[in-house]
C-alpha cells in the first residue's frame, strides 16, 4: 500500500504522521515528533532547520526566519543572511526537513503527502502552501483543514450521532469547526475562525507588557534591537507556558542592555492574573467565533456532544474557563493537541491511498466565493457589489452557476473579478483573481453570461465563464503574486532549496565520513560525480527525459541519505543508462 | 433537474429519517474522495430534501417548468386534481420547531 504522509505545518511548530500497520503514528526521531517551524542559516551559510534554528534565534535573529505560516499568501521576501525568500520557500525548507525524517524512520522514499491548513485559509494561502509543498519534492494529494483533521481522530460512538466541536488555537491561526459524526461518516457543518489570532499574539502582547515598564523605568526600548527583542520574546515565551502551570513566574535575562556603562538585568514577575488581562480581549474574539459557527450551523450549544481542543494555546488555563462557561461542557484533549493535526492528516492520507479506517469526509468551504458585479450595495447602486456563487459552508466539491448580463449596447467583454469574503461590498473582500471573457458578440446590453464555480476537495477553484449565446468560453487563470511565483520562479526555487540541502547534507556526511565503510564511500563519490555530470545533461533533455531524470535522481539522492550501498549502486546503474542514453543522442 | 428522490433511491413519501440514512449509505458508498462527481449530485439531492422547508420548496419549485408563478400553480393544480399529495411533505412543515 502506498504510503501519503500527513504533514501539520504550524506556525510555530510542525509534525508528520503516518498510518503504519494500521495505526496512526506521529514519527519521531530520538523521541521528539515535534519540528519547531524555525529556519536559519549558521555563520557558515549552512541551513539550520528546527530546534538548532530556533536555539540560534536569540542570538542571530538577522538569519532566522520564525512563523512564516503567518505570511503564507503574501507577495513578501523575506530576509534571511544576504538572501530574500519567498514564505513559500522557507515553508518549502520545513517540509522537505519533515519528509526526510518520515524517510529516515520509515526507511524508504516516500512522494506523496496531505498538507493541513487552518479552515479559515482564503484561496491565496491554500495556493501557496500547496506550492511549498511541490517546492519540497512532495506531490500533495489533499489539502485538509486543521480542526476537520483533528475530528477525524476521534473515536466516534457507532450508535448515534454526535456533535462535536473543534477549536483550535495554534501558534498563529485560530478555528472553530462544527463536526457532526453519524454512520461513520464525518461532516463538517460549519467553520469560522482568524487566521492571524494565535499563541504568537500572547507572547507579542506580554513582550510589550514587559518592554513597556522597562522603558519606563530606563528609558530603553528593548524592542529597537533585533537581538535583545528576540531575547525578551524567547524569555515570555517560556513564561506563557510557565503560567499555565504556576500563578506567577519571574523573567531573568541578565545584561539585557546598558546605561552610562552600568549592564541593565530584565527581571520582572508576572502574575497569571496581569497575564489573563492581556490576552482577554483575544480569547473574546474566539469566543465570537464560536457562536458564529454554532448558529452558522442551525444548532444550540446543548445540541454539541463534545469540545475537542487542538493546538498549544489551548493549554492555557483561561481558555477552558472561559470555554466552560459559555459551552457549560467538559472539554476533551485527549489526542495530544499539539500532534492530532498531522494524525488526522495521515487518517486522510490512508483513505486515500485506499486504506479502509473507518471515516469518510465531507468538508465544506468557510468562505463564500463570488464575483464582482455592478449593483446594490448597502441600498446603492455600486460596481463593488458582490454576487455570491458558491455560500459558505457548503460541502465540496461544490459546482454552482450563476446568469449575468451585459449592461452597455455592442459590449465588447466582460471584466470577471473573483471575490472571497461575507460583505457585499468586494472591496472588503478577498480579491482571488480576475479574467475577461473578450469578443463578445455585437449585441444589445443583456447579453448573458454564465459563470460557472468548480471547487474541489483542496477548496481551490476554479471559474469558467460562458457567453450563452455563442458558447464562447473562458477560463480563470488566476493572476495574483502566487500564480506568478509558479510561472517565474517555481523552478529557480526549487533549485536553490536541493543545494541548500545538499550542502547540509555535504556537511553533514563530512562529519561522519570515518565512520562509512570504504566501499560505501565509494559508491557516494562515484553517485555524486554522476549527479554532477546529471545536471550538465539534463539542461538540454527533452521535456519527458527531464522528467525521468529528475524521478532518478531523486531516487539516487535519497539512497545516498539512507547510506545504503544496495540501493545507491541500483540507483546509480539505472541514472547512468539514461545519461549515457542522453549523451549518445545528443 | 433531476428528481432528487430519484437521485437518492427514494419515493416521494420518505420520512426525514429515511432521507438522512439513505443519504449517509450513499455517502459511504460513492465518497467525496472516490466519486466528487457522483457525491456532488447526492448532496445537491439531498440538500433539496433534508428539512421540510427545503422539501415543500423543491415539491413546489422543482418541476421542470418552475421559473414562473403560473407555472408552478398549474403544475400544483395538477397534481392536487391527480390527487398526488405528499402529505408527509406538508405535514412536516407544521413540524419544524
Amino acid at each position: 500500500m502506498e504510503t501519503i504522509l500527513g504533514m501539520d505545518f504550524g506556525t510555530t511548530n510542525s509534525v508528520v504522521a503516518v498510518i503504519r500497520d494500521g495505526n496512526v503514528e506521529a514519527l519521531r526521531e530520538d523521541g521528539e515528533a515535534i519540528l519547531p517551524s524555525v529556519v536559519g542559516l549558521d555563520s557558515d551559510g549552512q541551513l539550520l532547520v528546527g530546534y538548532p534554528a530556533w536555539n540560534q534565534w536569540t542570538l542571530a535573529p538577522e538569519r532566522t526566519i520564525k512563523s512564516v505560516k503567518r505570511r503564507m499568501g503574501e507577495d513578501v521576501r523575506l530576509k534571511m543572511g544576504n538572501e530574500e525568500y519567498a514564505p513559500q520557500e522557507i515553508a518549502a525548507i520545513i517540509m522537505r526537513t519533515l519528509k526526510e525524517r518520515a524517510e529516515r524512520v520509515l526507511g524508504y522514499p516516500v512522494k506523496k503527502a496531505v498538507i493541513t491548513v487552518p479552515a479559515f485559509f482564503n484561496e491565496t494561502q491554500r495556493e501557496a502552501t500547496r506550492q511549498a509543498g511541490e517546492l519540497a519534492g512532495l506531490e500533495v494529494v489533499r489539502i485538509i483543514n486543521e480542526p476537520t483533521a483533528a475530528s477525524l481522530t476521534y473515536k466516534g460512538n457507532d450508535q448515534r450521532a454526535e456533535r462535536l466541536l473543534v477549536y483550535d488555537l495554534g501558534g498563529g491561526t485560530f478555528d472553530v469547526s462544527i463536526v457532526q459524526i453519524e454512520k461513520g461518516v464525518v461532516e463538517v457543518l460549519a467553520s469560522h475562525g482568524d487566521t492571524r489570532l494565535g499563541g504568537d499574539d500572547f507572547d507579542r502582547l506580554l513582550l510589550d507588557h514587559i518592554c513597556d515598564a522597562f522603558e519606563k523605568e530606563h528609558k530603553i526600548d528593548l524592542r529597537r534591537s533585533p537581538v535583545s527583542r528576540s531575547r525578551v520574546l524567547k524569555a515570555v515565551e517560556e513564561a506563557k507556558k510557565r503560567l499555565s502551570f504556576e500563578p506567577v513566574v519571574k523573567i531573568e535575562e541578565e545584561f539585557i542592555g546598558e546605561k552610562a556603562g552600568v549592564p541593565l538585568h530584565l527581571t520582572p514577575e508576572i502574575q497569571r492574573m496581569e497575564y489573563e488581562v492581556l490576552i482577554e480581549p483575544l480569547l473574546s474574539k474566539t469566543l465570537v467565533c464560536v457562536d458564529e459557527s454554532l448558529s452558522d450551523a442551525g444548532l444550540r450549544v446543548d445540541q454539541i456532544d463534545r469540545v475537542i481542543l487542538v493546538g498549544g494555546a489551548t493549554r492555557t488555563p483561561m481558555v477552558h474557563r472561559l470555554l466552560q462557561d459559555q459551552l457549560r461542557k467538559v472539554l476533551h484533549a485527549e489526542v495530544d493537541p499539539d500532534l492530532c493535526v498531522a494524525m488526522g492528516a495521515a487518517v486522510q492520507g490512508g483513505l486515500i491511498a485506499g486504506i479502509d479506517l473507518g471515516p469518510i469526509l465531507v468538508d465544506i468551504t468557510p468562505h463564500t466565493l463570488g464575483i464582482g458585479c455592478l449593483g446594490e450595495v448597502r441600498g446603492v447602486m455600486s460596481p463593488y457589489c458582490f454576487s455570491p456563487i458558491i455560500e459558505r459552508n457548503t460541502p465540496l466539491p461544490a459546482t454552482r452557476s450563476e446568469l449575468y448580463s451585459t449592461c452597455c449596447d455592442g459590449q465588447e467583454a466582460a471584466h470577471i473579478p473573483v471575490f472571497q469574503g461575507e460583505d457585499e461590498d468586494v472591496r472588503n473582500n478577498h480579491s482571488i483573481g480576475e479574467f475577461y471573457l473578450e469578443d463578445l458578440s455585437d449585441v444589445p446590453r443583456g447579453n448573458e453570461i454564465l459563470v460557472r464555480f468548480d471547487l474541489d476537495l483542496d477548496g481551490i477553484l476554479k471559474v469558467t465563464a460562458v457567453e450563452r449565446a455563442t458558447g464562447k468560453q473562458e477560463q480563470l487563470t488566476i493572476n495574483n503574486a502566487i500564480s506568478r511565483f509558479r510561472d517565474e520562479h517555481q523552478e529557480e526555487a526549487r533549485a536553490r532549496l536541493e543545494s541548500a540541502f545538499e550542502r547540509a547534507a555535504a556537511r553533514g556526511r563530512k562529519g561522519q565520513q570515518e565512520e562509512l565503510p570504504p566501499e560505501l564511500r565509494e559508491a557516494i563519490a562515484k553517485a555524486e560525480q554522476l549527479l554532477a555530470k546529471t545536471d550538465q545533461v539534463a539542461a538540454t533533455a527533452s521535456p519527458e527525459d527531464a522528467e525521468e531524470i529528475q524521478r532518478l535522481t531523486e531516487e539516487l539522492r535519497s539512497a545516498i541519505q539512507r547510506r545504503s550501498h544496495k540501493e545507491i549502486e541500483a540507483a546509480t546503474d539505472a541514472l547512468e543508462d539514461l545519461v549515457f542514453y542522453l549523451e549518445d543522442v545528443r | 433537474m433531476a428528481d432528487p428522490y430519484q437521485v437518492l433511491g427514494l419515493d416521494s413519501g420518505s420520512s426525514e429519517q429515511e432521507i438522512r440514512q439513505r443519504y449517509l449509505v450513499l455517502v459511504r458508498q460513492f465518497p467525496p474522495d472516490r466519486d466528487p462527481q457522483r457525491f456532488a449530485e447526492i448532496r445537491e439531492a439531498y440538500d433539496k430534501l433534508r428539512d421540510p422547508t427545503k422539501r415543500l420548496k423543491t415539491w413546489l419549485f422543482g418541476g421542470p417548468d418552475a421559473d414562473s408563478l403560473d407555472a408552478v400553480l398549474d403544475e400544483l393544480k395538477r397534481r392536487l386534481r391527480s390527487g398526488k399529495i405528499p402529505t408527509t411533505v406538508l405535514l412536516s412543515v407544521a413540524e419544524e420547531p
